[in-house]
């Protein structure tokens, strides 16, 4: 089943990639993710931890329609088709 | 202590240097502002009338060369919210009454004749000069023609037109390093606490020696290492790092995405046009349009999250627009266009109100019906209103409350009398308990929760999770001792994270008093600026019942998340259990 969800990219990681948002296909967090450092290289050290992509970078906050997947079930996160996932390097300001 | 209070009295029009007693020794910024209004302030006075004072003080290491230590606090009882109010801005006029021997400036009195005068502060004398000529005048103009007719080294503090109307939402406007009128203590109407005393500007002229007093030397250069160290290694605060490359506006996405971006007087969440006035866009229009950024604030600066927004031809430059701006002007108003803000911005600094309560006026005014939301152009008329001083306009100026009231509106964002900063407390519920419960009305920068809550920082807490009252009470005192220390609070980015960072913190304010201060006496020290201030409030009037978020927001769901304030009172409560 094809579980299309759309990626936005913030920050310093639009920058990197050269793009604002696109669509990728996959079942869970993880899956995306790693799809995304596949189309776009450049975003791997930012994003994971390393190689084997078991752990996110400290720092980075991954949204999931609205909720930090900290809080829901981290790497593993479900997605479905239409899902928003949101990248962001650390920000601050206030 | 060669330090000097200096008393202004505005009924005598006399002007007095004090000795600095010794229970003030070790006080700066906030602490030193409460404490003063706490020991010569009548709880219950009236704001405007004549026994109010008005103080101001640099931080205890503003002055000092310390990084980010340029911050000024302003002191009152305010109009607005009724309550003890300290108002906090990163300027170099802070700086350069630390290098005059300042420790604080107390404004007393009312002058018996209408009419306004200026305290000028100069090299071997200070003195009141008349100021009639600045009446009505905004204070971008206003600033330039004091450069013109005094010495151009010299920085200004300034209560604007929305001040002379004795307006509860008139801040108090300092120069930036470039002479502008962009810098503020905007919560609290203390603008109106000055003008009311009949004291429209105050010009200190840059001193030729500087006579600020550092006792030990050698722990005051360690601690500023340590310091200069932590924040241009931290993701936030570092060169190129998010404050530095788009400003504070930054927040804008993360916030919306985390559905707490309140739109159109906090009936939604998130919108996806607040992407338009995000500090990415506004960073890239900057760019092109040849504006500065970054840009600092205050001379000591390392983290440089300000800019110089200006028009598409590059005119008429504004200042920053800050995230809380940008959001109480935009979003807020159903407004999603830079250019527009920017004007109303602009209009803000030049009229001297507080973006944050007025963008929420604005938005209140909306509901009530008086504009459409998201009409812009009809927002910026409103503020022809406060030009001209209308009866529309004095409305408008008095706040949010007060314009809520006369339009009928029953949701109404305030606590205390002061509107909500850009963060709604219903899906983010430590900056709720915040807002309830901070001794200064609704205000994010009393204890930041969006911190751990929104953006990992300084540990993590789920912004759903109810259990509030310690986290806030925690960031509630870390930031009265940081408001009093006279750094700027984004420091605590770094801080919070970085050991060595706080240990610069202690051991700079150590090496500028001569004292052995730990980590953990800080926290005593903020828990005492709060008690001082809760003392006030308590003695004002106000009950724990007040420590409350607006009652429609326990009850209307905030989509997207459909979440209401459910934090429980006694959770609030927790926060002053001793």
């Amino acid at each position: 089943m094809s579980r299309n969800v759309k990626v936005k990219l913030f920050a310093q990681f639009s920058e990197i990639a050269g793009k604002k948002e696109l669509e990728i296909q996959g079942k869970n967090v993880r899956e995306i993710l790693e799809k995304l450092v596949e189309d776009i290289e450049e975003l791997e050290p930012d994003i994971f931890e390393d190689i084997s992509h078991e752990h996110l970078v400290e720092d980075i906050i991954i949204i999931k329609d609205g909720r930090n997947i900290d809080y829901l079930e981290g790497l593993d996160t479900e997605v479905e088709k239409g899902d928003k996932i949101s990248v962001f390097p650390v920000v601050g300001g206030g | 202590m060669s330090e000097k209070i200096l008393r202004v009295d505005m009924e005598e029009m006399k002007i007095e240097k004090e000795e600095v007693p010794e229970k003030y020794e070790n006080l700066g910024g906030r602490a030193l502002t409460s404490q003063i209004v706490a020991d010569e302030v009548a709880p219950k006075t009236h704001p405007l009338g004549p026994k109010n004072k008005l103080i101001f003080a640099p931080g205890i290491v503003t002055g000092s060369g310390s990084p980010n230590s340029g911050r000024l606090s302003a002191g009152s009882k305010s109009p607005l919210t009724g309550g003890i109010k300290e108002s906090n801005a990163g300027t170099p006029f802070a700086r350069t009454l630390a290098r005059k021997g300042i420790k604080a400036i107390i404004i007393e009195g009312k002058a018996e004749k209408d009419g306004y005068h200026l305290l000028k502060l100069g090299e071997n004398e200070e003195e009141l000069v008349e100021a009639d000529k600045w009446v009505g005048k905004g204070l971008y103009d206003s600033y330039e023609e004091l450069h013109d007719v005094f010495d151009e080294d010299i920085e200004i503090a300034g209560a604007g037109i929305a001040a002379e109307m004795g307006a509860s939402n008139a801040g108090i406007s300092y120069t930036d390093p470039e002479g502008r009128s962009t810098r503020y203590s905007g919560r609290g109407g203390l603008g109106a606490v000055m003008a009311s005393r009949g004291l429209k500007f105050v010009v200190a002229e840059e001193p030729e020696e500087n006579k600020m007093e550092i006792e030990d030397r050698e722990t005051f250069k360690e601690g500023k290492k340590k310091l200069a160290e932590a924040l241009m290694e931290h993701d936030i605060t570092k060169k190129g790092g998010a404050l530095n490359s788009f400003g504070t506006a930054v927040l804008i996405n993360i916030i919306n995405e985390s559905g707490g971006l309140p739109q159109r007087n906090f009936a939604e969440g998130s919108d996806d046009r607040s992407a338009k006035v995000s500090g990415e866009r506004k960073a890239e229009l900057i760019e092109k349009r040849g504006g500065v950024k970054p840009h600092k604030c205050s001379p000591s600066c390392i983290i440089e999250c300000s800019e110089i927004w200006t028009k598409e031809d590059g005119s008429d430059p504004v200042g920053v627009l800050e995230y809380e701006s940008v959001w109480a002007l935009g979003p807020n108003c159903g407004i999603y266009d830079l250019d527009i803000i920017g004007e109303l911005n602009r209009a803000c600094n030049d009229l001297g109100l507080d973006t944050i309560e007025m963008g929420n006026t604005i938005a209140v005014a909306m509901e009530g019906g008086l504009l459409d939301f998201g009409d812009g152009e009809k927002a910026l008329e409103l503020m022809d209103e406060i030009y001209d001083k209308t009866a529309l306009g004095r409305i408008l100026a008095n706040g949010t409350e007060f314009t809520a009231e006369a339009f009928g509106v029953d949701r109404v964002p305030t606590v205390k009398g002061q509107a909500m900063p850009a963060y709604d407390p219903r899906p983010i519920k430590g900056i709720g308990v915040t807002y309830a419960t901070t001794p200064m009305g609704a205000d994010h920068t009393a204890g930041y929760a969006i911190a751990p809550e929104i953006l990992s920082i300084g540990g993590d807490a789920d912004p759903f999770d109810t259990d509030k009252g310690e986290l806030s009470k925690n960031l509630q005192r870390a930031t009265a001792a940081i408001d009093s220390s006279g750094y700027c609070l984004f420091i605590a980015f770094a801080t919070m994270d970085i050991d060595e960072g706080m240990e610069g913190v202690v051991d700079t304010v150590n090496g500028v008093l001569g004292t052995d201060f730990s980590i953990e006496d800080v926290m005593e020290f903020g828990k005492n600026v709060l008690e001082t201030e809760r003392e006030f409030n308590e003695k004002a009037g106000f009950a724990k019942e007040d420590d409350r978020i607006p009652e429609f927001m326990k009850e209307e769901e905030l989509p997207p998340h459909d979440a209401v304030f459910d934090v429980p009172d006694e959770e609030l409560d927790s926060v002053w259990e001793v």
